[in-house]
């Protein structure tokens, strides 16, 4: 089985880049301009590495990859 | 087993294929302006595309990429990012690209040019259409009954012989049809219509209307009786003195510019400057227009409604200028009405009542000698100030829930702080009411 760890860190460059598309588009097209959300990058790397460490500490799995 | 390729790298490949493809084909599309407004909507795709890629190796069991995103990638969406902004900086201070397509065609061959003159008379009223892809029509009304045209058309060839035979392939004709005048150059007879362009030196009976269809070329029109309707896909527009309504509809416009115009003025699509004065019919602006807007001597109502900004006014004697940035109006006659996404707003000497809306920017109000009607201004981000005549009568409300309230009026208005922000408040006499707020800035009332 693939282990949820390996998931999460493939989908993560794709999310972050979905996010800053997101963000640019919402600077064009609505009055909250990119330097306003900028910050909303830096929360969506940490919940990533969190769910990261989070299916890392699973019950099943022992050493490093 | 292998991991499969990603199929990002062909996909934007084609992509780029298709952008120019459609440009080559379509010309009027304005591409540029295209890809500044919705590039991030490559980014999004390119995210969603990746991540369903991801999933579909977990669905089959393969193995996955380890980082998710190459290094190669990461430095083609930086570019991207930063391209991707200038253009859209670019966009909005009025950049606009030449078309690839047309300067590359142009380079090639010799130019060869050809003179050719048309007239028809004419009686009665007349209307004039004409048909001219490429070139530049100057169009004059004179007192002779008749439709007259002077041709200069330049041919793009390589020798003398291809010249000739598109020339022979494009004749000037002047027909009736109906009750209209149609001047036509038949550039789109020959194949590479690129190659052709004419320019046109017109006159028409003074009371002629006038209709112009073109993809790119000026139309300069002068004194006529009669209206102008003209639609293009890229053109500046000049007009002097015209007896009837003026409709203009492009897709790219360097200016727009009508003085003297009797009837009314409606100017849709996108350009840079807008130019317009001494109007007596009613004024509508509906498009986008990246450069400097200006009005000046309007009889009746304007209405200008663009992306960011929608702006009504009874009546203007004085002068409205307005830029990306700025609006500056003096001497209006309201009611006025003005909401806009980003500018500072600045209005001096107007009667009657006053609604103003800015998401980001600040407010001036500067009202004539007397007040007549109430004066409603909001900013969500911006500094808002009121400068009232000595003698008005009036009541006042101004409101900043984050910043300063001063009040340089004096008795008998009262401040108050409240929280972070604070009021001035008070009545001079019996007199209309004026609210001012803003959520983040100072609100300042003075004499």
């Amino acid at each position: 089985m693939i282990p949820g760890n390996d998931l999460v860190r493939a989908v993560r460059g794709p999310i972050i880049l979905i996010t800053i598309g997101t963000l640019f588009a919402l600077d064009h097209f609505t009055a909250y301009g990119f330097h306003q959300t900028w910050p909303v990058i830096l929360i969506v790397i940490g919940l990533l590495t969190l769910i990261g460490r989070a299916t890392r500490g699973g019950p099943s799995h022992g050493g490093a990859l | 087993m292998r991991p499969r390729r990603s199929i990002t790298g062909p996909l934007i490949l084609i992509l780029i294929g298709v952008a120019f493809l459609t440009h080559n084909l379509w010309q009027t599309l304005p591409l540029f302006q295209l890809i500044a407004q919705y590039w991030p909507f490559i980014l999004i795709a390119w995210g969603v595309l990746r991540l369903l890629e991801v999933l579909f190796q977990v669905a089959r069991s393969r193995p996955m990429p380890a980082g998710g995103l190459s290094g190669g990638e990461v430095a083609l969406i930086i570019l991207l990012c930063v391209i991707g902004t200038g253009m859209y900086a670019a966009d909005r201070h009025g950049v606009r690209l030449a078309p690839f397509g047309t300067t590359g065609l142009e380079m090639f061959g010799e130019e060869f040019d050809y003179h050719h003159t048309n007239a028809k008379p004419v009686k009665g009223t007349v209307h004039v259409v004409f048909e001219n892809l490429r070139g530049n029509v100057r169009i004059n009304g004179t007192d002779d009954g008749e439709v007259k045209v002077e041709e200069h058309k330049m041919i793009r060839a390589y020798n003398k012989g291809d010249a000739d035979k598109a020339d022979e392939q494009t004749p000037l004709q002047i027909v009736q049809e109906g009750d209209r005048i149609i001047v036509r150059t038949n550039e789109e007879k020959v194949s590479h219509v690129q190659r052709i362009s004419c320019d046109l030196e017109v006159s028409v009976p003074r009371h002629a209307a006038i209709e112009g269809r073109g993809n790119k070329g000026d139309y300069d029109v002068n004194d006529v009786a009669g209206g102008v309707d003209i639609a293009s896909g890229n053109a500046a527009v000049r007009l002097t003195t015209i007896g009837g309504n003026v409709k203009v509809d492009l897709q790219h416009s360097e200016i727009v510019h009508a003085v003297d115009v009797k009837g009314d003025v409606v100017i849709e699509g996108r350009g840079a400057d807008v130019e317009l004065e001494n109007v007596g019919g009613q004024v509508t602006v509906n498009g986008s227009y990246s450069g400097t807007l200006q009005f000046k001597n309007l009889a009746k109502p304007l209405h200008l409604e663009s992306r960011n900004t929608d702006l009504r006014v009874e009546k203007l004697p004085g002068t409205i200028t307005m830029d990306l940035g700025e609006l500056n109006a003096n001497n209006v006659v309201g009611p006025v009405h003005v909401v806009t996404k980003s500018k500072d707003i600045h209005i001096e000497d107007f009667t009657q009542s006053i609604d103003l809306e800015t998401e980001r920017g600040d407010i001036e109000l500067k009202p004539g000698k007397v007040l007549l009607g109430k004066i409603d201004a909001r900013s969500h981000a911006g500094n808002i100030e009121l400068e009232l005549p000595e003698s008005a009568k009036f009541e006042v409300r101004a409101t900043t829930s984050r910043g300063e309230a001063q009040n340089e009026y004096g008795s008998p208005l009262e401040t108050r702080t409240e929280g972070q922000g604070g009021t001035v408040k008070g009545k001079v006499g019996d007199g209309p009411m004026l609210t001012i707020t803003t959520d983040r800035g100072s609100v300042t009332v003075k004499k």
